[in-house]
């Protein structure tokens, strides 16, 4: 039997702030039109953690993602990301973004659409034979040797999101923004994905911030699972998730894994009750 | 999926491949050899004059004696559309990338854009005469103004076209607007552009003959024309309407070759 990891939950306990949500507020809209997205959102992310939003459609968990990705302005509390404001987060590349869709560029070939960032970015101290290795390396992580030179379209769409994946990683962000990242795929390829994922994070050290309205998957992935109330999105349970790592099949078969499903579906269905 | 690609591409799968091309070559092949053939015959039993309706097998052999002269027409002729289109397109492309991020300036030239698809353009022609000279000059502006709302038009929906996922994924990695504008929208404007170009070639080319019928040179195809139907000498129009005809069709298929091979990417392109 593998023990909880210590020093994980260390880590998700004392280590630094990765994402402060304080007080936060989101409108959308204004005058007589505006809707309240999120209200009064208090939540840190600790470095290496990984924590998966899950709430009812509309209750503003991808809301929350951007925010911290500074794709949009809060209205009022704040967001700080690496201590710094979401804006300076974002101008030092220290988040990667994966939406629902792979949103891969169709014209450029597997290589090169994981090359992007580095072609952006321009990242000093890195030569070109290190950032084709550095490539070469996430292909292979992600299942995709033999891949390189395929376009986006010859690939199914489990590749697809493998590939946004690996373009996520390639300049090495501290943080991981994903918002539904598996949500279009068959759940068996999800499955697949989902310990995939796990796995990359045990190796590298990212931070991940993850919304997800699958709650066998936040409960599979995460070391906490935030609880959001419908709109206006509020937080309403934060559960924390004590299976052991690393996560593989035989912990989502494992009695505990169904008891911690069953509190998330629980708390998820007050806060559905709250919202009507 | 690729080996299937590779697969159509292997000399097993060539008979099946060339009997798909046949299929699409043949027909109007035979549609055009019988049309010649009923002209010829109703020329021929209606005893026609040749001034009305010269007969096919005339116009191909004067064509072909007059080709060097006819292609050195066809040249200027060409000129003429060719400057007028890079001036035209150089105008509406470089307003479509200037524009396209502001919302309310695209749409201030848009209007006027839209105006100018919907005048018949070559009516300016007499104007552009009395501004720019009777010379290729005042032809080239006419053919300007006749495509530079076309590529404007389209060249703008296209780069409005960008994804809206790409283009947050743009900002998130702090990219610059050249560098999304090169990244990101100008491959998704490519098929609108190609779109917009391969009408604009075909405008270019009417627009600069008809110009031609309004003064100036002789040594144009418009200008021929001119003055053979002056002299109603109908075999020799008919013979510059090949050439023109000719010209119009090659530069249409050189933009579609292009298009067709820039954007093997695009779904439109990648065929099954």
């Amino acid at each position: 039997m593998t023990t909880p990891d210590t020093s994980r939950e260390a880590a998700a306990s004392g280590a630094q702030t990765a994402i402060a949500f304080q007080g936060v507020r989101k409108e959308f809209g204004n005058g007589a039109n505006a809707t309240l997205a999120i209200e009064s959102v208090d939540l840190d992310i600790a470095e290496r953690e990984f924590v998966s939003l899950i709430g009812p459609s509309g209750c503003g968990k991808s809301t929350l993602l951007r925010l911290a990705a500074d794709l949009i302005e809060p209205s009022g509390g704040s967001v700080l990301v690496n201590s710094k404001t979401p804006r300076q987060a974002r101008l030092d590349r220290d988040y990667g973004f994966i939406f629902q869709a792979p949103t891969l560029f169709d014209w450029r070939t597997v290589w090169k659409n994981v090359a992007l960032p580095l072609e952006i970015m321009k990242i000093s101290g890195m030569s070109r034979e290190k950032k084709e290795e550095e490539i070469e390396r996430l292909l292979s992580m992600v299942g995709l040797d033999g891949f390189e030179s395929h376009h986006p379209y010859q690939l199914s769409g489990g590749m697809q999101q493998r590939v946004s994946l690996a373009r996520a990683l390639v300049f090495r962000p501290s943080i991981l923004l994903m918002d539904e990242p598996f949500g279009a795929l068959d759940e068996i390829t999800r499955d697949r994905m989902n310990l995939e994922l796990h796995r990359i994070w045990e190796e590298t050290n990212t931070t991940i911030l993850f919304v997800t309205h699958s709650i066998p998957e936040a409960v599979l992935l995460s070391g906490r699972v935030v609880v959001m109330t419908a709109r206006p999105g509020r937080v309403q349970e934060i559960i924390p998730i004590d299976l052991p790592y690393p996560r593989t099949t035989e912990v989502e078969e494992s009695t505990r894994y169904y008891e911690l499903v069953t509190q998330v579906r629980e708390s998820l269905g007050t806060a559905m009750a709250g919202g009507l | 999926m690729t080996t299937t690609d590779q697969a159509l591409e292997t000399s097993a799968e060539q008979p099946r491949l060339w009997g798909r091309h046949a299929g699409v070559v043949v027909p109007p092949f035979l549609v055009f050899v019988a049309a010649i053939g009923l002209w010829e015959l109703i020329v021929e039993a209606f005893d026609i004059q040749r001034f009305l309706l010269p007969r096919p097998s005339e116009i191909a052999s004067l064509f072909v004696e007059d080709f060097g002269r006819l292609i050195q027409q066809g040249r200027n002729t060409l000129g003429v559309a060719g400057r007028g289109l890079l001036l035209g397109g150089g105008i509406g492309i470089g307003l479509a990338a200037i524009t396209f991020r502001t919302r309310w300036m695209a749409e201030g030239i848009g209007i006027y854009a839209a105006v100018l698809k919907a005048v018949p353009v070559i009516s300016l022609a007499p104007l552009t005469v009395v501004w720019f000279g009777i010379e290729a000059g005042s032809k080239i502006a006419t053919v300007s103004i006749a495509t530079a709302p076309i590529l404007f038009t389209y060249t703008l929906v296209g780069l409005r076209s960008a994804d809206a996922n790409a283009q947050e994924l743009m900002r998130s990695y702090a990219a610059g607007h050249f560098r999304t504008f090169w990244n990101l929208h100008v491959p998704y404007a490519l098929p609108f552009f190609f779109s917009g170009l391969k009408i604009a070639v075909t405008i270019a080319m009417i627009v600069a003959i008809i110009s031609e019928y309004f003064g100036g040179s002789f040594e144009n195809l418009g200008g021929y024309i001119r003055n053979e139907a002056n002299n109603v000498h109908t075999v020799e129009v008919w013979t510059a309407i090949v050439m023109a005809c000719l010209l119009g069709i090659s530069q249409y298929m050189i933009v579609a070759g292009i298009d067709r091979y820039v954007l093997r990417w695009h779904p439109s392109k990648r065929g099954g």
